[in-house]
C-alpha cells in the first residue's frame, strides 16, 4: 500500500497531463483495483472492463481530484465502475469468477489467484472451493454492504479508512459491515456442506443464525 | 435496560468487536456480557469464521496492464498552458491592429498613393481575424526582399511551396504553419507541411524566436532601404506580378511591429497547436 507521499510526484506530473506518470500509478494500483472490481462483480471479464474504465475515468477526471488519498479516490471510482458494469451486463451469478477454474482446474483463467507455493493440491482445491463459495456469498449482499465488507476483510482497511473510501459516516460503515458479515454468515450456514471443515460454523446455540433476538435463558 | 434489550444491543457490536473498532465503554460491557451469554459467544465464533473465510480470499492479479494509451496525452507530455492560447490570439489581434494603423498612416502620408496592397492586406486581416499572423508575415515578407538570402534558407525553401503565397519564401516557416493550420485555407498545403518537414523542431524553434522575424523587421525598419532591393529574389510564380511599391514612411514602424507580432503569434500558435494534438 502506497502512501500519499509515494504517489505525490507521479500524481503531480499526471495532473499536468503526463500520461506516462499516470501509468506509473496504474501499474502501482492495478492489482488492487482489479481485485476490488473482481470481488464486487464476481466476474473476471467484468472486473477487467471495470478496472480499465476506472483508470481511464480517473485519468480524465484527475482535475477533480481534490487531494487526500489517491487510492481512496481511485477505489471510489473503481467501485462505481464495477457496479455500473454489473448493472449493464446483468450476468447470472453462475458466470462467476470461480467457474472457469472449477471447470478446467487449470490456472490460465484471468481470475487466477496469486500462487500459493506452500499449499498442496488438496489444500489448493479446498481453497478454491471455499473461494468460490464466498464469492457467491458476497454477490448476495447489497452493494453497499458488499463494498464495506470487501474493503474491510479483503483489503484490511479499518473503519475510518472505509468511511473515507466510501464517503459515509463511521457509524454507517459499522452498520454495513455488521449487516453484511451477518448476511454472509447466514449464506455460509445454508451451504455448510460445501465448506471445508476448518471453516464450518457450528450451529450450536445460535441455530436461528440470525441476529438472535431471542432471549437468553 | 432489560437483559433482553441489552443482549440485542451488544450482539450488534460483535462485528465491531471483532474488528477492534469498539469504543472502550461498549467494549467493556460486551466483554462482560460475553462471559455470561452463550448465544453471543456462538455468534461471535460464527462471525469470526466468516471473517476468516473472507480473509482467506486471495488478492488477485490484474490479468493485463490497465495502462492508458499514451496518445491520450499531449505529445509534449504536458498540455499547453492556457496563457499560450491567449498570447497568440492577443498577438494576432495586435498585429492586425498594427496593420490597420499602417494603412491609416499610409493614407495620412500619401493619400491615394500606394495603398491598394496595404489596404488589401489590412482588410483581409480584419475580415479573417484568425489569419492575421500569416497575413502579417506575408506582408512583411513582401517588403523584406533580402530575407531569402539569409543562411538558413534551405528549410524555408522546403516549406515555401506549401505556403499559400509562394512569393513569400523569406518568412516561410511561420506562415506555412500559421496559414496551413490556423487559417484552414492551406488548401495546397499537405498537413505535414505545416510542421515544416525539414526538421520540425528546428523549424519550429526557429520560428518561435522573435529573431526569425528579424530580417523582415530590420528590412522594414530601415527607411533608407533602396526600393530596388525590395523586389522578391526568387523567380517563382508570383501572385502579384509587380513588386509592391515601397510603403510610405509613416507606415513602416507599424508594419515592422505587425511583422514582429505576427511572426511571434504564428510561432506561439504552432507551439500551442502541437501541444494539443490529443484531439485526433
Amino acid at each position: 500500500m502506497s502512501s500519499v507521499d509515494d504517489d505525490g510526484p507521479a500524481l503531480a506530473a499526471a495532473r499536468h497531463g503526463d500520461a506516462v506518470a499516470f501509468n506509473r500509478l496504474v501499474l502501482r494500483y492495478q492489482d488492487a483495483v482489479y481485485s476490488l472490481c473482481a470481488r464486487l462483480t464476481g466476474n473476471a471479464e467484468d472486473a477487467a472492463d471495470a478496472a480499465q474504465e476506472a483508470f481511464l475515468s480517473a485519468y480524465r477526471n484527475l482535475g477533480g481530484f481534490r487531494g487526500g488519498s489517491f487510492r481512496s479516490w481511485l477505489f471510489r471510482i473503481a467501485a462505481n465502475c464495477a457496479y455500473d458494469t454489473l448493472r449493464q451486463r446483468k450476468r447470472r451469478p453462475a458466470d462467476s469468477l470461480d467457474r472457469p477454474r472449477a471447470d478446467d482446474g487449470e490456472g490460465e483463467t484471468p481470475a487466477l489467484a496469486l500462487p500459493d507455493p506452500g499449499a498442496g493440491p488438496e489444500a489448493a482445491t479446498l481453497r478454491r472451493e471455499l473461494e468460490a463459495l464466498i464469492q457467491r456469498g458476497l454477490l448476495t449482499l447489497p452493494e453497499d454492504q458488499r463494498l464495506a465488507v470487501v474493503l474491510c476483510d479483503l483489503f484490511g482497511y479499518d473503519y475510518a479508512a472505509i468511511a473515507t473510501d466510501t464517503g459515509v459516516e463511521l457509524g454507517t460503515v459499522k452498520s454495513r459491515i455488521n449487516r453484511g458479515r451477518r448476511r454472509l454468515r447466514d449464506f455460509l450456514l445454508t451451504h455448510r456442506e460445501l465448506l471445508p471443515a476448518s471453516y464450518r460454523p457450528t450451529e450450536s446455540p445460535g441455530v436461528e443464525a440470525g441476529p438472535a433476538p431471542s432471549a437468553p435463558p | 435496560m432489560t437483559i433482553v434489550s441489552e443482549h440485542a444491543e451488544l450482539n450488534e457490536h460483535l462485528n465491531a468487536y471483532l474488528d477492534g473498532a469498539l469504543d472502550p465503554a461498549p467494549l467493556r460491557r460486551l466483554e462482560r456480557h460475553l462471559e455470561s451469554c452463550e448465544l453471543c459467544r456462538a455468534d461471535l465464533d460464527q462471525l469470526r469464521l466468516t471473517r476468516d473465510a473472507l480473509r482467506a480470499l486471495p488478492a488477485l492479479r490484474a490479468p493485463r496492464p490497465f495502462t492508458i494509451p499514451v496518445e491520450m496525452a499531449p505529445a509534449a507530455g504536458r498540455p499547453a498552458p492556457p496563457w499560450l492560447a491567449w498570447t497568440w490570439r492577443l498577438g494576432s489581434f495586435a498585429a492586425a491592429a498594427c496593420l490597420l494603423l499602417a494603412v491609416v498612416s499610409s493614407f495620412a502620408a500619401a493619400p491615394g498613393g500606394t495603398s491598394t496592397a496595404l489596404s488589401d492586406g489590412a482588410s483581409s486581416g480584419a475580415v479573417q481575424p484568425q489569419r492575421p499572423a500569416a497575413l502579417a508575415d506575408r506582408d512583411s515578407a513582401q517588403r523584406a526582399g533580402p530575407a531569402p538570402r539569409q543562411p538558413n534558407a534551405q528549410p524555408e525553401q522546403a516549406a515555401a511551396p506549401s505556403a499559400a503565397n509562394p512569393a513569400a519564401p523569406g518568412s516561410a516557416p511561420a506562415p506555412a504553419a500559421g496559414g496551413g493550420i490556423g487559417g484552414g485555407s492551406g488548401g495546397p498545403a499537405p498537413p505535414p507541411a505545416g510542421f515544416a518537414p525539414a526538421g520540425a523542431t528546428d523549424a519550429g524553434a526557429g520560428a518561435a524566436t522573435p529573431a526569425a522575424a528579424g530580417p523582415g523587421a530590420r528590412a522594414a525598419l530601415s527607411p533608407d532601404q533602396p526600393a530596388a532591393q525590395l523586389a522578391p529574389a526568387p523567380s517563382d510564380a508570383q501572385v502579384k506580378s509587380a513588386p509592391p511599391p515601397p510603403p510610405p514612411p509613416g507606415a513602416t514602424p507599424w508594419l515592422a511591429l505587425a511583422a514582429v507580432l505576427g511572426a511571434g503569434s504564428a510561432a506561439l500558435f504552432v507551439v500551442d497547436r502541437r501541444s494539443r494534438v490529443r484531439d485526433p
